[in-house]
């Protein structure tokens, strides 16, 4: 559920055309105005798609916007913890339709777009990288058959086996060599696949997740290399929709819990009126049957706030999560802070730990969360 | 009593009074140094305007990469572009297509058409993305419209064009048209100048439509020192036949070649200034010599030898600081007439530059105000030193003066013989520096300019009885007046001499080298027709045929023989080669050996066993003059050696190039595209009308170039005029300002001699006589350089044919003397007297006899 | 009290290989504020003696004193400096500067010894007035006649108040009217302003003004009757 990128991505890719590298999007609004946002001639996500795997991990250039998000938390043998992020985002610049046939193989018509962030539990450290690139000469890309893959220069997800992926990223001195493996199967969050974000027609997106993958591998930072276990996520969505008015930002939720659950929250902030705030989200049992949440199922408590020192947000920075009906409770801390991403949009995106019970029974788990509009910047912007 | 350093008040008043009062001479003195100053400024003002237009050029393409890995003659597979991008070498990488394209509708002339990936530019051209005004909608229209280029705005402005206006380009001889999907409007004026000739596009389309799919012409990269390890491991990713070389490599070796032409446009430029000295040098001896009465008065009167000294020189600096003012606008105004001329033919010689408007470097202006203030100051030294040692005497003889210049006439033409020994030791030194070349020849031409006085004394006398028998007394006293003048007479025949000379030297120089290429021409074109593209440049075609054109050439009726040949630039280990594969196996007789590795007969059969023939320039530059040198090709299957089997006069260009049996070139390159054809004819064929058939016939392919041997030997000879023409006006000042120098020279003489004139005139020397007298002095001294002249242009035209040109160019050429140059210049070192005698003459005609005596 | 001093002084030329003597151990003392005149044939040494005296040649012996300096031990330069500040000449020729105004040329030492100031232009507006060329002041030196031309010489001797003016054949290139003016002039002036005269002459109506007169005579100096 991150269709926020869209217009993050609008404003990035404008950013590398412009040099202007905006670190708020406030400096890119001006560029925002007349941006070609007509979707016309992209597919509109609704109800009723059947999902084909693996074909569908892979790319779908008939919608405008499309991403894959992965986050993990790891841990080496002797303890220190880690969490990571690896986003692909892919922006169709027209419909297919509208690209005229090119000899070139440059010419895909095709923006792709990547986040890598490390978290250092241990040592308390943090870095985020970005890189953009064009679709075409297979500089970036995604596909899903034979095997599914995406890929943005050497940033690179690629399925290996069945249910078996290698992960490489490096940039700086962090640098990611992970095998992802996925034993319970692709989970279609919302209606079947079909994630409704707002009230407007075609306000929604397909969403796919994988979200327990057994994660192992190395974790490099610092100049010194970390083996490492754990899990991560995987979120696929892909739509076309333009944005629902008055949004400010979200907060999302990918738990892991002890018990063999899973947990995905949202929540879209509205600017002036709390009361139109939309609370989403999906529950998946150890048995992988999924139960959807609504608005009334859940409540989401922030319990602490932390400024970031750089870009003066204020983040909410620890949280109570209550499923009544499932007899969940649930508090969720950061492992660290200070987990902000100061790219060419600002946001707050990291590892968190999870302690609760459910019907009494100690509850444990680990997660990733991520928290957008709040750096002041953003105030106003949607 | 404390003595000053400087000079009170009242002295800069007498010195300024005088050249007040002395309106002519001060005026022609600024004149001459103006003149000089202004063609140094103009010519450097060219030359910075030249390197800058292709600095920017070059900028514009190579922006801020300090590595460039580069492919063959047909670029490299983009492949390697993906491979390096996907290890994450973690640099900046960026791909390249460009191309040199001609478009009418902007302005009719080379234009860089720029593909590269706007997601990778950033940290390379920083235009690229400073495009802060572009619309948005550009952006998507850029990436996905074919053939669609941004624009510098202003460049569009000029010609009417518009977003969304299309506009006609010649990529490579065809026709192709383009859209303008948005305007670029970088915020510094260099960008603006650097982007004036650019076609930026997206890589997509420059590879579409310069026809290279798949294919880059060069990846960029930036790498910090200390990344060393990422470069090997770049370079090691690389197939054979690319490099990974510095940027600066190539730039710097086409800074080298144009480096000559430009030393050689400097030096020459500087020649008028040296005129413009002893135009100085003479007029300040003049005045000090005029003035020897008042500066004895002046020392009586208590001015010091130091005052005296700094109020002369002052006189000298402040005509240099106004000539040396005027000289700079002046030189701005002539830099922008030199420009284009100096441009055009470094187009012709070595690249295309597509940047035109470079503003004027203020270092081109304070060099030039600089030197000639200092150059001016430095030639009024002699003249202030002497005014210093007149002595405080009440009455002074003038004779004294002449006396002593008339002694040291023998030890000055000892001084002129040493200095032509020096000049002559200075070729003989290892190296074959141009500086030294140019050192030398400047001491040759000083010691021939210091036999002036020997030479001005030794014909007067040898004068002066014939004149006699000729013209009575008056032509006993012409030549006796000029020798009785000699300290001021031979310093303006000396300057007249030098200017002569200088047109002598070059006129045989320039003579000799048009009539080596009309010889070289005549063995080396011995097709009947040439097809080619035309080219950006005036070097070597480089532009692929289009293979039908080819084949329709190949049989069109009339056709006897037909030979191809491919013309490209290879990375060689010593930096880039002109290389021209061809498959004509008569090679060993199309052209003049100055060495043959081989046995006579057998160069066919070496070239086509992998030897290779190199021209002269190329053999110099890389030192392949003796049997047995190789040179080393970067390949497709990597580094290979290419013995020389000979080495051939060639006059194309001064970078040289190499001839290589096509067969050759194509195992090694695998590249089948030819860039020109040799057509024979069968016999009775009239080549130029069949050419113009032929060219019609292909026209609808490709815009070609079917010129018959007439026609080739005629465009070359016209590039070749047209590079000297800046040498010709550049000389032609020199001797205006020779001219200027003789006039003063005169003026001063003869207002020296106003009072004899008087004297003569109240007894009884008519109006014509006196017109005679001026006219046989002012013509004994035009003779008399005009007679020097000749063996010192001989010298200089020995200098510059096997000293300067070889050593700047590479190039041997015959000398070819025609007397026609040195009756043609002495004839205008006469001529230039008179005219110079014309003025004094009339002035004094014109002065009443009682007035000129009265006048002292 | 005595003003200048020669003692010993000689000199000798050599011309074509021969030696001359013009000057043989010439001693004199000069009285301050007096008038004195050598006379003596064309050639007798007179012009010598002048140079000798105001240090623009150098004796081959002895000393010559004015105002207790030895002008002997002096340097080229020094003696230079000393003629600025302490003589006045006045040449048979004039030898006015051709492109200097009138203005110019009279005060041409003032600006030599850095005295420009309003003082120095007073005095020479006054001199000028009193050698009768007031007014003429943006005249140049061809537009006066020979006699205009010695007075305004006259007024630069005595524009910067020197101690001694030298005068070679002050009136050697004058007729007699003018010659004689001349002489009033320089006479009237020397006095008036207290200076010493040194008139080197061989017409005996310019030496009738002299307190002094003295005659060349192959080499040696000898007092000549009034």
């Amino acid at each position: 559920m991150r269709r926020w990128w869209l217009l993050v991505m609008i404003v990035a890719v404008l950013g590398v055309w412009l040099g202007l590298r905006p670190r708020t999007v406030q400096t890119a609004q001006g560029g925002l105005v007349g941006l070609p946002a007509n979707p016309a001639g992209f597919a509109q996500a609704e109800p009723g798609r059947t999902f084909t795997f693996p074909r569908d991990h892979g790319p779908h250039p008939e919608f405008q916007t499309e991403w894959w998000y992965y986050t993990g938390n790891l841990k080496t043998e002797d303890g220190r913890e880690f969490g990571y992020q690896l986003t692909f985002f892919r922006r169709g610049l027209a419909a297919l339709t509208e690209i005229p046939e090119r000899a070139s193989a440059w010419a895909d018509g095709q923006v792709y777009m990547a986040h890598l962030a490390l978290s250092d539990v241990g040592a308390g450290g943090f870095s985020a990288f970005e890189r953009f690139s064009r679709g075409g000469a297979g500089l970036a890309g995604a596909q899903g058959e034979p095997g599914f893959a995406v890929w943005l220069e050497d940033w690179r997800v690629e399925q290996v086996g069945e249910g078996r992926y290698n992960m490489n990223a490096r940039a700086g001195e962090v640098s990611l060599a992970l095998t992802l493996e996925d034993s319970q199967g692709p989970v279609l969050q919302g209606e079947e696949g079909f994630s409704r974000k707002g009230h407007g027609q075609g306000n929604a997106s397909y969403y796919i997740s994988q979200t327990r993958l057994r994660t192992a591998g190395t974790v490099g930072v610092g100049g010194e290399t970390f083996a490492v276990m754990g899990e991560s996520w995987m979120d696929h969505e892909f739509s076309t929709s333009a944005l629902g008015e008055g949004q400010v930002g979200w907060d999302w939720f990918a738990l892991q819990l002890s018990d063999g659950s899973e947990l995905m929250l949202f929540s879209l902030r509205h600017a002036d009126d709390p009361q139109k705030t939309v609370y989403s989200g999906t529950l998946i049992r150890p048995d992988g049957s999924t139960r959807v949440l609504g608005r009334e199922d859940f409540s989401l408590e922030a319990t602490d706030t932390w400024r970031s020192p750089h870009s003066g947000a204020e983040y909410p920075s620890g949280w109570v999560v209550r499923l009544p009906e499932e007899g969940v409770e649930l508090r969720i801390e950061p492992k660290i802070a200070d987990q902000e991403l100061r790219l060419s949009f600002v946001y707050w995106e990291g590892a968190v730990r999870v302690s609760g019970s459910r019907y009494g029974q100690p509850l444990s788990g680990q997660g990733y969360v991520e928290l957008t509009g709040y750096a002041s910047s953003m105030q106003g912007q949607f | 009593m404390r003595p000053k350093v400087w000079m009170p008040a009242g002295l800069w008043l007498v010195g300024w009074r005088y050249l007040a009062r002395h309106r002519w001479q001060s005026l022609l003195m600024v004149l001459g140094i103006a003149l000089g100053v202004a063609v140094m400024v103009a010519i450097d003002l060219a030359n910075a305007s030249a390197s800058r237009a292709f600095e920017l050029s070059t900028e514009a393409v190579v922006g801020r990469a300090t590595h460039q890995i580069r492919g063959g003659p047909e670029g490299m597979d983009e492949e390697i572009y993906v491979r390096l991008r996907r290890a994450g070498l973690g640099i900046p990488l960026a791909p390249v297509v460009s191309e040199t394209v001609f478009s009418e509708t902007l302005g009719n002339r080379p234009l860089q058409l720029l593909g590269v990936d706007a997601f990778a530019e950033a940290p390379f051209r920083s235009y690229v993305s400073a495009g802060g005004a572009l619309p948005v909608e550009s952006l998507s229209t850029f990436f996905l419209q074919p053939r669609t280029v941004l624009l510098l705005g202003e460049t569009a402005e000029r010609y009417g064009l518009g977003v969304g206006d299309r506009f006609r380009v010649e990529v490579a001889g065809r026709q192709t048209e383009m859209v303008i999907a948005g305007l670029l409007d970088p915020p510094d004026a260099l960008t603006r100048r650097a982007l004036d000739g650019v076609l930026l596009a997206d890589i997509a389309t420059a590879q579409e439509v310069t026809g290279r799919l798949g294919r880059l012409d060069s990846i960029d990269l930036i790498v910090t020192e200390g990344q060393t390890a990422v470069l090997m491991q770049a370079a090691g990713m690389l197939p054979a036949g690319t490099r990974l070389g510095p940027v600066a490599e190539r730039s710097q070796a086409v800074e080298q070649m144009t480096a000559a032409f430009q030393l050689n446009l400097s030096a020459l430029s500087l020649l008028a200034l040296v005129v413009g000295l002893f135009l100085i040098y003479n007029t300040m001896t003049f005045s000090v010599v005029q003035r020897r009465e008042l500066f004895g008065t002046l020392r009586c009167l208590g001015t010091t030898r130091r005052e005296v000294f700094w109020m002369v020189l002052s006189e000298g600096v402040t005509v240099g600081v106004l000539g040396a003012a005027l000289g700079m606008l002046l030189g701005v105004w002539m830099g922008r007439q030199t420009v284009g001329m100096v441009t055009q033919t470094i187009n012709d010689l070595y690249f295309a530059t597509t940047v035109r408007e470079v503003g004027v470097p203020a270092a081109s202006l304070v060099k030039g105000g600089v030197v000639g203030v200092l150059a001016t100051t430095a030639a009024a030294l002699l003249p202030a030193w002497e005014a210093a040692s007149v002595a405080p005497r009440l009455a002074l003889s003038r004779s004294g003066l002449e006396s002593k210049a008339r002694r040291a006439v023998v030890w000055t033409a000892l001084a002129g013989i040493g200095a032509m020994l020096l000049g002559v030791a200075a070729f003989q030194l290892p190296g074959n520096g141009i500086l030294t070349g140019f050192g030398g020849l400047t001491a040759v031409l000083v010691g021939f300019a210091l036999l002036a006085a020997i030479s001005l004394v030794g014909l007067m006398r040898g004068a002066a009885p014939l004149l006699g028998r000729l013209s009575g007394f008056l032509g006993q006293m012409a030549p006796r007046n000029l020798v009785n003048a000699l300290s001021r007479t031979s310093v303006a025949v000396a300057a007249l001499m030098v200017a002569v000379a200088v047109t002598i030297g070059m006129t045989l120089m320039i003579d000799s080298f048009r009539h080596t290429v009309q010889v070289w021409l005549a063995s080396t074109l011995m097709g009947d027709v040439y097809v080619s593209v035309p080219s950006t440049t005036g070097t070597t075609p480089m532009t692929a045929l289009d293979p039908q054109v080819v084949e329709t050439a190949r049989s069109w009726p009339g056709v006897e023989r037909m030979y191809v040949t491919r013309s490209t630039i290879l990375d060689g280990e010593q930096g880039n080669v002109h290389v021209s594969a061809m498959d004509n196996p008569g090679i060993e007789n199309e052209r003049y050996y100055q060495a043959l590795f081989v046995p006579r007969g057998q160069l066919w059969s070496a070239m086509q066993a992998g030897s290779v023939a190199v021209s002269e320039p190329l053999a110099r530059r890389l030192g392949l003059m003796e049997a047995g040198a190789v040179l080393r090709l970067n390949t497709r299957q990597g580094w290979a050696a290419f013995p020389v089997a000979a080495v051939f006069y060639d006059y194309a260009s001064s970078e040289g190039s190499l001839l290589m049996s096509r067969g050759v070139y194509q195992r090694y390159w695998a590249d089948e595209s030819v860039t020109a054809l040799d057509l024979r004819l069968g016999a009775g064929v009239e080549a130029d009308g069949w050419a113009r058939e032929l060219q019609s016939a292909l026209g609808g392919q490709q815009r070609l170039l079917v010129r018959s041997n007439q026609t080739l030997r005629a465009d070359v000879l016209a590039v070749f005029d047209r590079t000297f023409a800046i040498t010709l006006a550049l000389r032609l000042l020199a001797t205006v300002v020779a001219f200027i120098g003789v006039l003063n020279t005169l003026l001063l003489l003869q207002f020296e001699k106003q009072r004899e004139v008087g004297i003569l005139r109240a007894l009884g020397l008519s109006g014509g006589q006196l017109w005679k007298l001026v006219m046989l002095e002012t013509g004994l001294m035009g003779m008399t350089a005009g007679l020097l002249a000749m063996p010192t242009g001989y010298a200089l035209a020995l200098v510059l044919v096997y000293v300067i040109n070889q050593r700047s160019f590479g190039w041997t050429l015959q000398l070819d003397i025609r007397p026609e140059a040195f009756l043609t210049a002495f004839g205008w070192a006469l001529l230039a007297a008179l005219l110079a005698g014309i003025l004094p003459a009339y002035r004094l005609g014109r002065m009443p006899a009682a007035e000129v005596i009265r006048y002292e | 009290m005595t003003f200048l001093r020669l003692e010993g002084l000689s000199k000798a030329y050599t011309e074509g290989g021969k030696r001359r003597v013009v000057l043989n151990a010439v001693n004199l003392s000069v009285e301050r504020s007096s008038l004195t005149a050598i006379l003596g044939k064309s050639g007798s040494g007179k012009t010598t003696l002048l140079n000798l005296i105001s240090g623009i040649d150098t004796a081959d012996s002895g000393q010559v004193w004015v105002e207790g300096l030895e002008l002997t031990r002096l340097s080229d330069q020094e003696r230079t400096l000393f003629r600025r500040e302490k003589i006045g000449f006045i040449f048979q020729f004039f030898n006015l500067i051709p492109t200097l105004t009138v203005w110019e040329n009279l005060t041409l030492p003032l600006a030599l010894n850095g005295r420009m100031n309003a003082a120095g232009k007073a005095r020479a507006e006054q001199l000028l007035a009193e050698v009768g060329l007031g007014g003429r002041q943006a005249t140049y030196p061809d537009r006066l006649s020979g006699g205009e031309q010695q007075r305004v010489a006259i007024a630069r001797a005595l524009v910067h108040d020197p101690l001694l003016v030298l005068a070679d054949e002050p009136t050697g290139n004058l007729d007699e009217d003018s010659g004689g003016q001349i002489m009033e002039l320089l006479n009237r002036l020397t006095r008036e302003n207290g200076k010493n005269l040194f008139l080197v002459t061989h017409s005996l109506e310019a030496a009738a003004y002299a307190d002094r007169r003295l005659r060349m005579h192959e080499g040696h100096l000898e007092e000549a009757a009034a």
